[in-house]
């Protein structure tokens, strides 16, 4: 048996990541001066297991960058180091810059070492200043005190007893590692047992058979000792004790043991300091980053509950089919409404099956929202403007493919409230407005869709510097009405910014209209809302799922199609006398003053035996991109909700297709892609 | 004489591998040399085969001798307290 340990790469970085996270989450809420002994153990815990698993699998620069970090927290959690925003700061940057490294490795990409030696550099400065203050404390308290220093009652000298089980080894876990660590905490001596160890021919080569008796000695605490060994607690059986006392010498009368003791002090787990070799650093935004540190693994954590809830549902389903079997072998005309009977409980078991299973795709937005509470820490402190953020709804589930399609938008709209919504804390407290500013997070199911909102309070969109700039550009007709949704409207429109100033937070003029892009191409849409001096509020409306669609079914010569029933305005019959031919070629209808582009379906997909004449078939309005075209079909059949396959896995990518379903009669029935058909049709 | 040369990075997805090799080694009969030279991390699996080997060829009267075996190494065997009885002990004079 090979052990392939890439499968177990993957998940440690999922769950560093996820470390990072708790660390971002915990230094965010952790007060500057205050000692909160639970929330530094949480990070510092975090920090540990991303530093074993990083060793593990030999990122030895992840390593050495979260050992600073380690040092650090460690010295803040024992109370040696007081709690400064300048710590929190730093860590928090560096939580950054780890996250950066984590995703270059799992990209195979270069690291950016310039920026972590630098961190690095400032985390060991903050030790140092720290570690000086206090030890010419302890100088002051103790003057000249030539005799030893009194034993502290906590920390002592250990006496470790490790015997792994034999399959400690095959999830990547190294005891050369382990034992590694533990020689950076004092004077360690080793005294391996091998007598498990069978013939070379009788060894699973992976299977662990030694065990180790170690001592060390030095001022580490008990806690420290059993970090090194919380990687793998569960993997064998350990014991810590203090070596002050005289320990009970363990009897292993014929056991051959390693005579000496060998010894490995800490100075010689430097020597292999990184030869680092410099790369050109590439400047990449950490919103980016971390987006891509969520977005590309391919996996997700799915609550127990929700496997068992599928489980259980497949019970049913075995339970029905075997009922509707039984009803098959002699069925006779009078069970016939046992038959519908079980057909209906086969349906609701089909539905719900349908449900669950997609739910196991749901995470809850809170996975999106998290990020915010540091940008609204980093963006606010850089205005200079005071914030609290409020969120609400954030176990609200959304299918994991949308959240990563909307992390970077509401990235944006947050950003654009920090920046152009609120105002100034002087600028609040002169429109008699509490000094801090609020930014509103809200996320809800409504009619089977998912709402999101990003709300302030500030100073609302300036509706008359909209409308010149509306007027100046062009967008808007000078001399008409236009109500505020149109006017709002505008700051969707590309290169269009009222901002005064282009800070580096927002104003450039590029983000709303791909904010809006974005979001439609999940198939959502967003809405604005704002109050002059109130605020302004984004709703973002989403599909609760890519994977199924609401559509509308079609015929189309033999075949049937599906239009996605959001696409669709309405349906027409055109008559001849509407319909007018541009350039001889392309036909149009002329409908409720405007001309709208025919695109007959069966020409593009040629169809055979389809309905050719204008008037005898159905013209479908759809909407796509903010055009309109209508689709020639010879009939419209039903709606239902369509589970999307993907065509190009099966087949192949074809223009104007998104993706094909197995209709009810077995057949397969082609899902039009809306946009892809526009533009096709744009371009004949 | 049989020689097993060590790879620069022997992680415990090699310890198959090198498993099979060392148990073609043994059954050459001939005095065995591990080349340790271009050792920069080595995985406490792959030490503890070594060791199997070095315990087994004993038994069976064969000389077993390390050569050039890299800091990395030692310091590995070290760490786990096998360097003696691997034959690495003196290796930290040279």
């Amino acid at each position: 048996m090979a052990i392939d340990i890439g499968q177990f790469v993957q998940t440690f970085f999922d769950e560093s990541l996820e470390g990072l996270d708790i660390m971002e989450a915990g230094l965010l809420a952790l007060p500057p001066g205050a000692a909160d002994l639970e929330k530094i153990n949480t990070i510092f815990r975090a920090a540990h297991s991303i530093k074993g698993g990083s060793g593990t699998f030999g990122f030895s620069e992840v390593t050495n960058f979260t050992h600073a970090m380690e040092t650090l927290l460690d010295k803040m959690r024992e109370g040696r180091l007081v709690v400064t925003s300048e710590a929190v700061n730093t860590l928090l940057e560096s939580v950054d810059c780890l996250r950066e490294m984590l995703v270059s490795l799992r990209e195979q990409a270069a690291i950016d070492e310039t920026q972590a030696e630098n961190l690095r550099a400032r985390l060991l400065r903050l030790l140092e200043q720290k570690e000086t203050a206090t030890s010419q404390a302890t100088k002051a308290e103790k003057p000249s005190a030539p005799s030893p220093p009194p034993p502290s009652p906590e920390t002592t000298d250990w006496r470790i007893e490790f015997l792994p089980h034999a399959q400690l080894m095959h999830s990547g876990n190294d005891p050369v590692r382990i034992f590694r660590e533990l020689s950076t905490l004092g004077k360690l001596a080793v005294r391996a047992d091998y007598h498990r160890l069978p013939r070379l021919a009788d060894m699973n080569p992976e299977d662990c058979y030694l065990s180790w008796e170690l001592e060390l000695r030095g001022d580490a605490s008990r806690e420290a000792v059993a970090e090194v060994f919380a990687w793998v607690e569960d993997e064998c059986d350990l014991r810590i004790e203090p070596l002050a006392g005289p320990a009970a010498p363990e009897t292993q009368a014929s056991t051959p043991s390693a005579a000496p003791e060998t010894q490995a002090s800490s100075e010689e787990t430097h020597q292999g300091e990184l030869v680092l070799e410099r790369r050109k650093s590439n400047d990449r935004r950490k919103g980016d980053r971390r987006a891509s540190a969520a977005a590309d693994s391919g996996s997700i954590r799915v609550n127990i509950d929700k496997v068992d809830a599928v489980i259980n549902l497949v019970g049913e389903l075995v339970t029905t089919q075997s009922m509707l079997s039984a009803l098959g072998t002699d069925f006779e005309m009078n069970r016939l409404d046992k038959l519908h009977e079980a057909l209906d409980q086969l349906d609701r078991n089909t539905r719900d099956l349908q449900e669950h299973v997609m739910r196991i795709r749901m995470l809850p937005v809170s996975s999106v929202f998290s990020r915010f509470a540091r940008i609204v820490h980093d963006v606010g402190g850089k205005l200079g403007k005071q914030v609290e953020l409020i969120i609400n709804g954030e176990q609200t589930e959304i299918d994991k493919t949308v959240i990563e399609k909307i992390g970077d938008p509401l990235v944006h709209l947050v950003r654009n409230s920090l920046d152009h919504g609120l105002e100034p804390p002087e600028e609040r407290i002169q429109q008699g407005k509490p000094e801090t500013g609020n930014i509103m997070l809200d996320a809800y199911h409504k009619s089977g869709s998912i709402f999101i909102e990003v709300g302030d309070d500030g100073r609302g969109l300036d509706r008359d510097a909209l409308l010149r700039k509306g007027l100046e550009n062009g967008l808007l007709k000078p001399g008409e009405d236009y109500s505020d949704e149109q006017i709002y409207e505008l700051i969707f429109h590309p290169g269009l910014s009222t901002a005064k100033q282009i800070s580096d937070v927002s104003g450039r003029g590029v983000g709303m209209d791909v904010v809006r892009r974005n979001i439609q191409d999940v198939g959502g849409n967003i809405q604005i809302a704002s109050e002059r001096g109130r605020g302004t509020k984004i709703t973002i409306c989403l599909p609760l799922t890519l994977a199924i669609l609401d559509g509308q079914l079609v015929t189309i010569g033999q075949d049937c199609y599906i239009i996605p029933l959001l696409s669709i305005i309405e349906s027409v019959q055109a008559r001849n006398e509407m319909v007018n031919r541009v350039a001889g070629k392309n036909e149009v209808l002329r409908f409720r003053g405007e001309h709208l582009p025919i695109l007959r379906l069966y020409e593009l997909f040629g169809a055979q035996g389809a309905q050719t004449d204008l008037e005898k078939g159905l013209l479908v309005v759809v909407e796509a991109d903010g055009r309109q075209v209508g689709l020639f079909v010879d009939d419209l059949l039903g709606q239902q909700q369509i589970s999307i396959k993907s065509l190009e896995k099966n087949f192949r990518r074809v223009p104007g297709v998104a993706g094909a379903t197995i209709l009810g009669d077995g057949r397969v029935g082609l899902i039009l892609d809306i946009s892809g058909l526009i533009r096709i049709n744009h371009a004949i | 004489m049989a020689t097993i040369e060590c790879q620069a990075e022997w992680d415990i997805a090699a310890a198959s591998t090198l498993h099979q090799q060392l148990l073609s080694a043994l059954q050459t009969g001939e005095p065995l040399e591990i080349d340790g030279q271009a050792v920069r991390k080595i995985h406490a699996a792959v030490l503890q085969l070594f060791l199997s080997l070095t315990n087994e060829a004993q038994s069976l009267g064969l000389p077993v001798r390390w050569r050039n075996p890299s800091p990395a190494l030692v310091e590995s065997a070290r760490l786990l307290g096998l360097a003696d009885p691997l034959g690495l002990g003196e290796a930290d004079s040279v």
